[in-house]
């Protein structure tokens, strides 16, 4: 039937609207039995609908639409809510017919599935946002009370949802029957509704709060019935739904009044200026923070100082601290975990008295508490106490925990601790902290875990840049150069990225000492043979560095003044050419890369191992961008040229095309300079490459040929 | 007709491992389970028991632990036996061994030797009465191991243990003969219109049946030994106290037992133990007051006995007191899961987690259990304690990651349910409530397959016809149930609930399979076998009248299964053609049946000797071409013949057999088909190029005529195309160029 349905459309000619019959081909796809099929056709509802012209739109396509929301499974759902958004409303013809998509979204709404919902939702508030205000009052209200009135649970939960884009808009008894209805919705029987109502209502009480700040939107008539901000009665109704949350009988739903209370205290005390409600909401605070369930306390701890700071310094520096200790005390350890994050934030709001008598000893308590995550926690924040503490107190108190935390058995508690140096350092010094720091992480740096050691690695620039030059040279540089002979491709690619980082922090002149000159003359390795003899053991034999590599080891004719077998190896060539490459971009003269890194390149170009080759083949190419200086316009990651390599070169060449790239490159001599470099050092070997036997090597270096012919185009050189 | 299908099937149905297969399968998973539990405590408590026993004779030992090995296979064997096929002879043997061994623990002289002789002579009479079935035995004992200690000490505390996990599966057994006169599928073509009533009302009878003869009646006082410090273990990998110990340390004092004091004073000395059993104790220290918690223990055991052996009128103070203590040792937040992200806990995968409190915890449900079975218990009085409240914490427990605990809890529910009828409906929304927010919020809940057992016998006693409240739950929360990632952990239970709604009421058959193919898994092999065991079990129950309303999209599924490059899902909608039900439902409706399966069960078979075998078939006979296309306008997505032969042999075969079937019986449908096919392999590309060409054309033309006013609005429009063409990596790169 459909076959002839499209049948037909292919000969039946006119006008081209009718030749296409975009219903018919939407419907015949729609009953594909494939689902991925349908789910396609769906996303292409606007192309339909243009075709349609708004008033057919509306006429068949939208009643087409109804009946397709009671017969389809979730996926197509899912992507029919999201399409009749915002943004379909100029396809039905404008605002004014904005009412016609309700039906849809409101059936939509009472679908079980959360994806289908949340999206029917998303899109309800989106049109809400485009309706005027007579169209808000008589269709859209009507939907929000059909769903928070309907029989089944799933329609209630949706209607939760879209109070908050109506509330702040009707006028002030609308407002009040809307919030009866809210707190009706929260003292719902099922838990799933009373859930979704507890989620929901900090967005309502946001929504509230911008209407006390009265900010100048709310004047527009069409869109806002009144200016005037809630009464004592709105906020007595709000106070009830809060109250009634946090009695709730289940967990699930009282832990979520945690949020609310945030909300309230806030809009209280920040926007209204009001501290009557303190009192009842520090007893409320309290009392949840005693509760049986773990989870209740769990989201307490996790929102501790975020809820106590507007309570007063009295409260605060009594019954609130002494919650805070009763809490880092918990018997549970997620409890535990969640409050000790909350150790610098909450310093922050206490006298530093209590700090030092009360919170200090119980974190040091901490410190061997037996739960690794509770340790671990406390170790990503404890840091954070020292700008509060000061020098002295710090040094006298934090730094034995620091100390001990890094001698924990547990990697995560160790590296969260040296990431958090920083904070340390600006408040002690370095001198005493290195001192307790060092061996640490050494030792980190050679842990059997290789994400610990890939971890550390990133914090190396960081600490190099605090630590500075000399001591980096003295203590730091052998370790460095040893994660570039590391058995884990990600440790050797996070070393290279590290030099790089290192070269940006210490400037050319070190990058040139002892990176680059190190590599051309094979000394690179020096350091790393002093240190571990026993990986060499045979320096005229097959020293295989890795243990695994033995078939890609060739014969060394091909490299000069090779004195050991370990540089046969294509892993430590394979790292050299990667590091030289980072090195383009940072280096700053040019001099350096047009003579050493080229010629390592050259030097490389007729390796036997294709895997080398092509990634000489890319260098040229970022050569060639760096000299003619082409820029592109927005920066990129550098991770990106090292991890989806395929799809940034396919964009590249469209970014080329897209005039994505700008040149600095401004005087013709330099350009000229630039040129012959190309000309001579580049394009000879890139021809030799293409001509490899090789296809990968092929395609790459036929690709940097492309590419720098594009460049150079770009720049304004032609050859 | 229906029942000598089902009688036929009823053997076939033995071999799945599905324990939807009969209706005996509830008390089946109740007693294997309380018997797996049984196991368990005993194997784990011989590794972690501290060494309280070293002093027991040497000599005693290799006796023992022959004796262990003995009672244990012979039990465990005798109640394979009863659960495996249900009849009365091995159950009654399976009390008869527990009762031997029960009745001889039951007698302990103080001090451990004596205990462990006592032991030892339990356990010989229970050997000869089951002596046929401990074959095994020999090999067993031949070796005494370095660890002896460890077995003397685990057949200790097997037999202390004994009367809990022995009740529990006196619970089940009982359940199981309840449930037995509704159930048997025998008897449902001849069952008078009075056997469907509400079974539960049925249950509510039997349940004041007098059970003097069954061996809880007779419960042990257990084994009295100072330093059995049996069953304390620490929980694999949570160290979080999960029953908060009291705050103020009290002691538990020993009170005189009942038979120490007048008649008169018992009910007052029955409050104080129960009001002492207040106490709570610390497990997350094993040495923490040791004998406290042993006279706990016993108190608590004390009580068992004392309920279930006397008679006498439940006073007002007695169930605020019972219900309590229940509450205050039971009634506590569920710990943080041990996989706090990720999958659900899996017993299948995960370490077994134990509650440390268990040993106390055990004996409380045990001690509700009995107070709540007793006779004299009043469900109007009790009323009050009981309420919505207590429901709904009861349900929260089920998400207990121990198995020992839900297994108390299903039976401790069930009964609630089975005596307060006010109850009944509150306890169903409630149940309602926790899938609803397992399927649709968490997906997390430990006890699903539970709640479902339970509700698998409430749905069994539903009156009809069914209430539309019922079928409700049916359509909307119990097939969406089969969303879940979850669903293995509970897929028996599941469709067990779901082929008892069948059994009800036939008419619910189109809603049951279509909800199953709107759930139907895209990606998931594993989940698909099960929906398609589904399938099977609904097949048993179908009618015929029925299956005409859903062959056609039903089919269209199975024919797109039995192309599944899986083998197994391929294979397992094959082997339907060896039923014979589904055979002949197939070969009626042929007509409309053939057409749909065709293309993929030729495309399978498709080997050179076929065709040249039986070359005319291929014949092409136009008579009736729109036959195969007019199927209400069903696409089948012939694909082509991409999955033509299928890699594995016993799929070739299989769907050579199926096809031949259909040629065997209507040869002239077969030809058509044939021709149908190959003209629609034709077809289908063309379509899909005009299809294509189509949309080409409107992208085009909206392209074109809102280019003058909605630039901005084509520009998404057309990267929308971009997309859909370009596929996910295509919207990668779109999204990282601009």
């Amino acid at each position: 039937m459909d076959f002839q349905k499209s049948q037909q459309s292919n000969t039946a000619a006119d006008s081209i609207g009718e030749i296409l019959y975009p219903l018919a081909l939407l419907m015949d796809e729609l009953k594909h039995d494939d689902v991925s099929n349908r789910v396609q056709a769906m996303q292409r509802l606007d192309t339909i609908a243009i075709a349609l012209g708004p008033e057919r739109a509306r006429n068949e396509l939208l009643p087409f639409l109804f009946e397709v929301a009671h017969d389809d499974e979730d996926e197509v759902f899912a992507v029919l809510a999201q399409q009749l958004n915002g943004s379909f409303i100029p396809f039905i013809g404008g605002e004014e017919y904005a009412t016609f998509l309700l039906p849809t979204l409101e059936f939509l709404s009472a679908i079980e599935e959360p994806v289908v919902r949340d999206k029917a939702i998303a899109s309800l508030n989106d049109i809400a946002d485009h309706l005027s205000l007579t169209q808000l009052n008589n269709e859209f209200l009507i939907v929000i009370n059909n769903l928070a009135t309907a029989d089944w649970f799933s329609s209630r939960v949706s209607s939760c949802g879209l109070f908050k884009s109506v509330i702040s808009r009707v006028d002030i008894n609308t407002r009040k029957e809307l919030l009866y209805l809210y707190l009706k919705l929260i003292k719902d029987d099922t838990p799933m509704v009373r859930r979704a109502a507890a989620t929901q209502l900090p967005s309502i009480i946001t929504s509230l709060e911008e209407l006390e700040l009265n900010s100048e939107k709310h004047l527009d008539s069409d869109k806002y019935a009144s200016t005037e901000p809630s009464n004592n009665n709105d906020w007595s109704l709000l106070f009830q739904t809060f109250k009634s949350l946090v009695n709730d009988d289940q967990d699930s739903v009282k832990f979520l009044s945690v949020d609310v209370m945030i909300a309230i205290i806030k809009l209280f005390n920040a926007v209204r200026n009001d501290k009557s409600h303190n009192d009842q909401l520090l007893e409320d605070f309290l009392k949840l923070a005693n509760d049986q369930s773990w989870r209740v306390r769990y989201m307490i701890s996790e929102k501790f100082s975020s809820i106590v700071e507007y309570f007063n310094k009295s409260d605060l520096n009594d019954k609130i601290l002494n919650k805070f200790i009763a809490l880092l005390k918990d018997h549970e350890a997620e409890v535990r975990k969640s409050i000790s994050k909350q150790i610098p934030d909450f310093s922050k709001l206490i006298e530093q008295k209590n700090v030092i008598d009360k919170i200090i000893p119980q974190a040091e308590e901490l410190i061997t508490d037996q739960n690794e995550l509770v340790r671990s926690a406390l170790a990503s924040k404890i840091a954070g106490l020292a700008p509060i503490l000061g020098e002295k107190p710090t040094s006298e108190y934090l730094l034995n925990i620091f100390l001990e935390m890094l001698n924990d058995e547990f990697p995560e508690v160790r590296l969260n601790i040296i990431s958090n140096l920083t904070t340390v350092n600006n408040v002690i010094g370095i001198n005493l902290l290195s001192k307790a720091l060092l061996p640490a992480i050494t030792e980190l740096a050679k842990d059997k875990q290789w994400r610990v050691r890939l971890a550390i690695i990133e914090y190396i620039p960081l600490l190099s840049k605090q630590l500075g030059i000399e001591f980096f040279n003295k203590v730091l540089s052998g370790l460095c150069m040893s994660w570039l002979w590391d058995s884990v491709y990600t440790i050797r690619e996070a070393a290279v990225l590290n030099l790089k980082r290192l070269a940006e922090v210490f400037g050319d002149k070190w990058a040139k000492e002892e990176i680059i000159d190190k590599i051309l003359n094979n000394e690179i390795l020096n350091d790393y043979k002093k240190e571990n003899p026993d990986l060499f053991p045979d320096l005229a034999g097959n020293g295989d560095l890795t243990n695994n590599e033995d078939s890609e080891i060739i014969d060394g004719s091909n490299i000069e003044n090779v004195n050991n077998s370990i540089m046969n190896n294509f892993i430590y060539r394979i790292t050299c050419l990667f590091s030289l490459i980072s090195l383009v971009d940072v280096v700053e003269d040019d001099s350096i890369i047009t003579n050493e890194i080229l010629s390592y390149l050259n030097r490389l170009s007729n390796d036997s191992v294709p895997n080398i080759k092509f990634n000489v083949a890319k260098g040229y190419k970022k050569v060639a961008f760096r000299l003619l200086k082409l820029e592109k316009e927005e920066s990129d990651t550098p991770e990106e040229n090292v991890s989806n390599e395929e799809e940034d070169e396919l964009l590249e060449v469209k970014a080329l095309k897209d005039d994505k790239y700008i040149t600095k490159l401004t005087s013709e001599e330099e350009k000229a300079k630039v040129y012959s470099v190309i000309n001579e050092k580049i394009l000879p070997f890139l021809a030799n490459l293409s001509e490899d036997k090789d296809i990968d090597v092929q395609f790459f270096a036929k690709k940097s040929t492309n590419e720098i012919q594009v460049g150079l185009d770009k720049v304004g050189i032609s050859s | 007709m229906m029942g000598k299908f089902k009688d036929r099937f009823k053997t076939k149905k033995k071999d799945k491992d599905s324990q939807g297969s009969g209706n005996s399968s509830n008390g089946q998973t109740q007693s294997n389970t309380s018997n797996g539990s049984s196991s368990t405590v005993s194997s784990s408590s011989s590794t972690t028991l501290a060494s309280g026993l070293k002093r027991a004779g040497t000599k005693h030992i290799s006796k023992d632990k022959k004796n262990k090995d003995k009672k244990d296979t012979s039990s465990s064997t005798a109640t394979n036996a009863a659960s495996s096929n249900n009849s009365p002879a091995p159950s009654s043997r399976d009390l008869q061994s527990d009762d031997a061994s029960l009745k001889n623990g039951a007698n302990p002289e103080d001090g451990s030797a004596n205990v462990i002789l006592a032991n030892s002579n339990a356990d010989s009479p229970a050997v000869s009465s089951n002596g046929n079935s401990s074959n095994s035995v020999p090999q067993v004992s031949i070796t005494v191991p370095a660890d002896d200690k460890n077995n003397l000490l685990s057949s200790n505390s097997l037999l202390s243990n004994s009367p809990i996990n022995n009740g529990l599966n006196m619970n089940s057994n009982n359940n199981n003969d309840n449930n037995n006169p509704n159930n048997n599928p025998n008897n449902n073509n001849n069952m008078p219109e009075s056997s469907y009533q509400d079974g539960i009302d049925k249950e509510d009878e039997d349940m004041t049946i007098p059970r003097s003869s069954h061996s809880f009646e007779r419960l042990p006082a257990p084994a009295k030994i100072d330093n059995d410090i049996d069953l304390i273990k620490t929980p694999k990998r949570h160290s979080s106290s999960r029953v908060e110990p009291s705050s103020q340390r009290q002691t538990f004092e020993k009170l005189p037992s009942f038979d120490e004091v007048l008649p008169e004073e018992q009910i007052e000395l029955f409050l104080k133990k129960i009001k002492q059993c207040n106490i709570i104790f610390d497990f997350n220290d094993p040495s923490d007051d040791l004998k406290g918690k042993e006279l706990k223990r016993l108190t608590l055991q004390e009580l068992i006995e004392f309920i279930s052996s006397n008679r006498f009128t439940y006073t007002d103070e007695m169930y605020h007191s019972v219900v309590e203590m229940f509450k205050k040792n039971l009634f506590r937040p569920i710990p943080p899961p041990v996989n706090p992200v990720g999958d659900i806990y899996d017993p299948d995968e995960d370490e077994p987690v134990s509650e440390i409190a268990w040993p106390h915890m055990q004996v409380v449900y045990e001690f509700f259990l009995r107070f709540v079975e007793s006779n004299d218990f009043n469900h109007q009085m009790a009323k009050q304690y009981i309420d919505h409240d207590f429901i709904l914490r009861l349900l929260e427990l089920f998400d207990s990651e121990d198995p020992r605990e839900r297994d108390c809890l299903k039976t401790t529910l069930h009964r609630i349910y089975g005596k307060f009828l006010s109850l009944r409906s509150f306890i169903r929304r409630s149940i309602n409530n926790v899938f609803l927010q397992f399927v649709y919020e968490t997906e997390r809940f430990n006890g699903i397959s539970e709640l479902l057992e339970i509700l698998g016998s409430i749905i069994n006693g539903f009156a009809l016809p069914l209430k539309e409240e019922h079928k409700i739950f049916l359509c909307r929360v119990l097939l969406p149930m089969h969303k879940a990632k979850a669903l293995s952990l509970y897929h028996p239970q599941l469709a067990y609930c779901v082929v008892q709604f069948l059994e009800k009421d036939p008419l619910l058959t189109e809603e049951v399979i279509m909800g199953l193919l709107r759930f139907w898994p895209k990606v998931n092999s594993p989940k698909e076998i099960m929906f398609l065991n589904e399938v099977e079990d609904v097949f048993e129950v179908i009618e015929p009248s029925e299956f005409q309303k859903i062959q056609i999209p039903l089919v269209v599924q199975l024919s797109k299964c039995i192309t599944s490059p899986h083998f197994q899902i391929s294979e397992k909608v094959l082997c339907f053609w060896n039923n014979d039900f589904f055979l002949s439902l197939v070969t009626e409706n042929a007509e409309t049946i053939l057409p749909i399966v065709f293309p993929a069960l030729y495309e399978i078979s498709q080997i050179g000797s076929f065709q040249n075998s039986d070359g005319s078939d291929l014949v092409m006979d136009p008579s009736n071409p729109n036959n195969y296309l007019d199927n209400g306008g069903y696409d089948f997505g012939y694909g082509g013949g991409a999955a033509a032969n299928n890699w594995n042999r016993t799929i070739t075969s299989l769907a050579f057999n199926a096809l031949k079937h259909f040629m065997e019986n209507n040869p002239i449908l077969y030809d058509q088909c044939t021709m149908l096919y190959q003209q629609s392999l034709k077809d289908n590309e063309q379509r899909e190029k005009i299809k294509k060409e189509n949309w080409k054309r409107l992208e085009d033309y909206v392209v074109d005529h809102n280019h003058t006013h909605k630039d901005a609005k084509i520009e998404t429009i057309s990267q929308n195309v971009n997309e859909l063409e370009l596929g996910s990596g295509g919207e990668q790169k779109m999204e990282a160029a601009h």
